[in-house]
């Protein structure tokens, strides 16, 4: 079961880019209308490779590029990718790179080997902005790929940033004059996690010693961070319509129409039949909890049985 | 350390954004001194003591991947209306350089190994070229070899996790570190138990290696290192093979970019996931929850018979089993059913905590 969460500003379409281009026989059918959706497995995983070649732990000369391909499923309009493998590239020239297809290849196959179900997507690489030698790669890639996606991960994200430091493009061509020329589009994005990927990142991420907290309290304190987050996108919403009202803002019709939806979903939550399903699951809870402190106070008495017998057991009782 | 020594050749173009050498401390995991390891590997201090090593170090993507795997393993069987299935993979790492005593995980590789107690690779030609493929490949990114493996035991939830090595596990691990500890390789196993992770919502792993035969392990020592002289206990937690292996501490490493990355992910979108989901309300865990329920029934029934079986007097009213030899089981009866009965009370408690909450907020009232 997995959990979408829409990527705020920053990654929306650039308006510009969105004009017509009369199709050659070189443009690849787009992906622009799919709902593309990354796990945080790709993220992490393009993030340690960055941190090894930084480092000099990988096999490649310390400060090399960072190169891999993209994994996931597309399943009509949804696109979903779910992990990234590093890949070997050659150097061509003094300063050119290409993907060396034969091992592309290779690890397509190990890769789709252990999940069938999966497909290379695309590329990524690490850098702040596209370069010209991130083109040639995306061509190289259109033969794995009819119309291959290119991540930009970039590798020192402001501190405090609030957004993920990721964006996804794919290429589209234009004619220009008479001559076909490729250009990167950047496409909106949703970050989805299954819930084995959610416990690995709450976890990992956290990975202060937790001995002598109860997990409760943990809990509690994650619902109330929770809280506090969902209040302030409200409060960003409340005051965006406020500010439509007064007209002191354009009108958003399709901003507005999303927040009539979410806001029309509310009274679901409620109905005679649903309140007695959660009454009914509560009560069992607390049933759970009652029984449990029974056999947790049984328990106790045990031991303290046990240690009174240690104790005086040679006495009988008078 | 971050070793920058490698860097000299670096000829990227200008034009290219390159990673620049990084100095945070908490990415010094993520690369090694050659020669340091190269010293390590020949003076092999694990071959003097079978209990060499105390902690293995899991990078986050290996971590995810691995338990990943095993869920896929799971979510496979139960579409296929059978039993979860166990899956295996091979893990990337080194002895750290660093501190004693502690191995390091950088990176996991599934292989296409799936079944009911898996079997050792070298008997299957297919996955012995598998793993040649993905050996000559990694070869051309990493320095590192294949240190360890993994495998899943996708078993129904209980009182205790499911992180043992059974008889098969061990024998296998047995093979391994005959082949690769004494080269310099000290070998690895890791256990993942995707069901209680799940169930837990936190990752359920154990880091195993085994003693050599020759080896007299400690008398009545568990793999953590506890005294446990109830036999059925042991055996029930640690398997039959309770005294072969011992078990390390496991910690979690992350590099800076990595945990910038956690931090922007955990404050902006998982709040959603804290609010929207509920374990306890998954179908895996209800469908479970019941039978969790019966096991802890089942053994509360146990101490019940045991009581009134054995040799009790009545002092002042209360039932108190008499005989000492069947004094220690008694004891583990009843805490392991308060235990089991207090965890599901817990994960309850967790997911009316989030219900109620949502109901608040949410609901109209
Ligand atoms: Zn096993």
């Amino acid at each position: 079961m997995a959990d979408t969460m829409e990527v705020d500003a920053g990654v929306e379409e650039k308006k510009g880019e969105e004009q017509k281009v009369p199709a050659t026989a070189a443009s690849a059918p787009g992906k622009k209308g799919n709902n593309i959706m990354l796990h945080p497995l790709t993220v992490i995983t393009i993030s340690d490779h960055h941190t090894r070649v930084s480092t000099g732990g990988g096999a490649q000369e310390a400060g090399g590029r960072v190169i891999g391909l993209l994994f996931g499923s597309q399943n009509g309009r949804d696109v979903s990718i779910y992990d990234a493998m590093e890949v070997a590239c050659t150097a061509v020239g003094a300063n050119g790179l290409e993907l060396n297809e034969a091992l592309v290849e290779k690890q397509k196959n190990l890769y789709t080997a252990v999940y069938p179900m999966y497909e290379i997507l695309g590329w990524y690489t690490v850098g702040t902005e596209v370069t010209e030698l991130d083109l040639g790669i995306q061509r190289q890639m259109t033969k794995f790929n009819s119309s291959p996606l290119f991540l930009l991960m970039n590798p020192s994200p402001a501190q405090g940033s609030k957004e993920l430091p990721v964006l996804i493009h794919e290429s589209e061509s234009h004619m220009l004059d008479g001559v076909a020329q490729s250009t990167f589009v950047q496409l909106a994005f949703q970050l989805e996690t299954t819930q084995a990927e959610q416990i690995s990142v709450e976890h990992v991420a956290k990975a202060t010693p937790t001995d002598g907290i109860s997990s409760i309290d943990l809990h509690a304190g994650a619902v109330s961070t929770s809280l506090r987050t969902l209040l302030a996108r409200i409060e960003i919403l409340r005051r965006f319509l406020e500010e439509t009202k007064k007209g002191n803002i354009s009108v958003d019709y399709p901003l507005l129409r999303q927040i009539s939806s979410i806001c029309n979903q509310l009274p679901t939550m409620d109905g005679a039949q649903f309140s007695e399903e959660f009454m009914r699951e509560f009560n069992d809870s607390l049933s759970v909890a009652y029984l449990a402190s029974v056999q947790k106070s049984a328990g106790s008495m045990n031991d303290l049985a046990d240690k009174f017998m240690t104790a005086f057991g040679h006495r009988r009782p008078i | 350390m971050a070793d920058t020594a490698y860097g000299g050749g670096a000829a990227a173009a200008p034009s290219v954004e390159t990673s620049a050498p990084s100095k945070d401390s908490r990415d010094s995991l993520y690369s090694f001194d050659e020669a340091k390891l190269e010293l390590t590997r020949k003076t092999k201090p694990w071959m003097q003591d079978p209990k060499y090593f105390k902690k293995v170090k899991i990078s986050p993507s290996a971590a995810m991947k691995m338990l990943m795997h095993a869920n896929s393993g799971v979510e496979k069987g139960m579409a296929a209306g059978g039993k979860p299935v166990e899956i295996m993979g091979m893990m990337l790492g080194r002895p750290d350089t660093e501190t004693a005593n502690a191995l390091i995980v950088t990176d996991v590789f599934p292989l296409p190994v799936e079944g009911a107690e898996t079997k050792v690779l070298a008997d299957d030609q297919e996955v012995a070229n598998y793993m040649i493929g993905l050996g000559d490949l990694l070869e051309t990114t990493r320095k590192e070899r294949f240190m360890g493996w993994y495998h899943s035991h996708p078993f129904d939830v209980e009182v205790h996790s499911h992180c043992f090595l059974s008889s098969t596990d061990i024998s296998t691990q047995l093979s391994w570190q005959r082949a690769e500890d004494p080269h310099g390789n000290p070998w690895l196993a890791i256990v993942v138990d995707p069901l209680r992770s799940l169930a837990k919502s936190r990752p359920e792993f154990g880091a195993f290696r085994v003693y050599p035969p020759e080896f007299n392990a400690p008398l009545n020592e568990t793999p953590d290192g506890k005294i446990v002289t109830d036999d059925s206990q042991r055996v029930e937690l640690w398997g039959a093979c309770w005294n072969r292996y011992y078990s390390m501490e496991i910690e979690y490493f992350m590099s800076s970019l990595a945990s910038d990355v956690m931090g922007i992910l955990t404050e902006n979108f998982l709040w959603m996931r804290t609010l929207g989901s509920t374990p306890i309300l998954e179908s895996e865990n209800r469908e479970r929850f019941s039978e969790r329920i019966g096991n802890v029934a089942d053994k509360v029934e146990h101490c019940d018979v045991h009581m009134n079986h054995g040799a009790g007097t009545s002092v002042s009213g209360y039932l108190v089993a008499d005989s000492a030899a069947s004094k220690p089981k008694e004891e583990s009866a009843i805490s392991k059913a308060t235990h089991g009965s207090s965890e599901l009370a817990i994960e309850h408690c967790q997911g009316q905590m989030t219900q109620i909450t949502k109901s608040i907020v949410f609901g109209i009232k």
